[in-house]
């Protein structure tokens, strides 16, 4: 069943939905919540809340790629989790690690920039499409899908020595491009 | 912008990159019989490559290479000095000739040259500098310096970063410079402290890996090719130091101070020497050519020719003047 079959299902608010969704997507969901949680629990909590989610919101929203909806939905969910979870207790969470790696590209605030969120994605997506697709894959398996370097290694068939190297120097070339469109005093 | 705005911005990248990046790289699953043949071809293929593996004595420094990083006048007196050095190796695909090695007390810069000797290599090469030449030496991707006690092998450091400035041209070949860093107590190579410390007693050797490439079977290309890095003598050096008792180090080098910079252009600064007269603004790019490298707790600048540190009065850096302590 393809994705558009799929939101019809969600459209008719079919049972068949939820249970075709889980069937072709519960896995990636989980791959994703697993990157960011490190409790089963969690995971398996955040999936559910996920494919919830994307009932309670399909319809009216009719996402054109329903795999990447799902991959936001379950995503934005687990990091809630641990930022919550941070707020008990210190550091080492996959959000916190990739945060301290970001501090690197961040620079000085310029308070007369209106950062909106139509702004912050064209500048990503502009950026991201200045690195090879083998730079942007590993800069997104790290920093979206908060990957572990052991973990993009073993998937992009690279040394971890490889890929830290990678995403040091995307991380430079990110700050690079932020300074360059004036996100600097 | 700080780090938790710019990793809100990277949630809002496009569903296409998203999805394109969750793929993973197809595996094969192989049976026991396919496992112990593929063992037995890989055995067979890293003998090959370690017998290939020739040290060719030519005595050949590739001077003109050596403009990539230095001015001629300054190659010359590395030639009179016994910085030059012109040691090959090679494994059948490429050649690796040591050409120069120079140090002082935060730096190490073997520079060496890399020749093409089959098609695939040169085709490797072609790809891998193919961009237009930078105007300032720039970091080579995907390929990194292994640094490791010639004696017993044991491993110091396996993620060096390179400089290159020549693209790949008709010669089929490019030379690069390897930046080992030092600090007093320890070591750190490129942006990374390690407090590794080198045991300078002890003779060092280098070799080249591909960290990275899109054909699989580039990866071995450079393989046997290491090189003993001779010992050298660390040239000279002053400390100066600014009002506030900070220390600036000034080698025939370079500078070295305890700063933490980003990557702007160009690097300013203003040297006054003992005789009155003033260098001021070698800019990155130019060819003046000085270039910068930054560490966690330093910055170091290069210079394109070797000064005399014993002439300088004062340096100006940063908007801090240095100047000796008597």
């Amino acid at each position: 069943m393809d994705d558009k079959q799929l939101v019809e299902l969600f459209f008719e608010r079919s049972e068949k939905a939820l249970a075709e969704t889980t069937n072709k997507y519960g896995a990636y969901c989980r791959y994703i919540a697993d990157n960011i949680l490190d409790d089963k629990q969690d995971s398996e909590e955040c999936v559910q809340d996920a494919l919830t989610a994307a009932w309670n919101s399909i319809p009216p929203q009719k996402p054109k790629s329903l795999k990447a909806y799902l991959a936001r939905l379950t995503r934005n969910l687990a990091i809630n989790i641990i930022k919550k979870k941070a707020a008990q207790k210190r550091g080492g969470d996959a959000r916190q690690l990739a945060l301290d790696e970001l501090r690197e590209c961040s620079l000085p605030e310029t308070p007369e920039t209106q950062l909106d969120a139509k702004l912050l994605k064209e500048l990503i997506d502009r950026f991201l499409q200045t690195l090879s697709k083998k730079q942007r894959t590993v800069f997104l398996k790290r920093y979206w899908f908060l990957c572990t370097p052991e973990k993009i290694a073993s998937e992009c068939a690279m040394s971890v020595s490889a890929v830290n190297t990678m995403l040091s120097r995307t991380r430079k070339q990110l700050k690079k491009f932020l300074t360059e469109e004036g996100f600097d005093v | 912008m700080n780090e938790e705005v710019i990793f809100d911005m990277i949630s809002l990248a496009d569903d296409e990159y998203v999805l394109d990046a969750s793929h993973k790289k197809r595996t094969i699953r192989l049976g026991k019989h396919a496992v112990s043949m593929l063992a037995a071809a890989l055995i067979c293929t890293v003998l090959l490559a370690c017998a290939a593996a020739a040290v060719v004595v030519t005595n050949i420094v590739h001077k003109g290479s050596l403009n990539d990083f230095y001015e001629s006048s300054t190659v010359s007196e590395m030639e009179s000095r016994g910085y030059t050095v012109g040691k090959s190796v090679e494994n059948g695909h490429a050649r690796l000739t040591l050409d120069s090695v120079m140090s002082d007390n935060f730096r190490c810069h073997p520079v060496f040259t890399l020749e093409a000797l089959d098609d695939e290599t040169d085709d490797y090469f072609k790809r891998q500098f193919s961009e237009p030449a930078p105007d300032t030496p720039h970091n080579v991707e995907y390929l990194v310096c292994k640094l490791c006690y010639a004696d017993n092998g044991e491993l110091i450091y396996d993620n060096i970063g390179l400089m290159w400035y020549r693209y790949y041209g008709k010669d089929k070949s490019v030379t690069l410079r390897a930046d080992i860093l030092y600090s007093r107590d320890g070591v750190w190579i490129g942006d990374e402290r390690k407090n590794i410390v080198i045991d300078r007693s002890r003779k060092l050797k280098l070799s080249v890996e591909i960290i990275y490439a899109d054909n699989i079977s580039d990866l071995h290309l450079l393989d046997g090719l290491e090189t003993e890095l001779p010992h050298s003598e660390p040239v000279k050096y002053v400390r100066l130091y600014s009002q506030s008792g900070e220390q600036a180090y000034i080698s025939e080098l370079g500078i070295a101070v305890p700063r933490t910079y980003g990557d702007q252009t160009p690097w300013l600064y203003t040297i006054k020497w003992k005789d009155g007269s003033v260098t001021k603004e070698y800019e990155t790019g130019s060819s003046g050519g000085i270039y910068n490298t930054i560490g966690k707790e330093m910055c170091l600048i290069d210079f394109r020719r070797l000064i005399d540190p014993d002439n300088i009065e004062s340096i100006e850096l940063f908007g801090t003047t240095y100047t000796r302590r008597e």
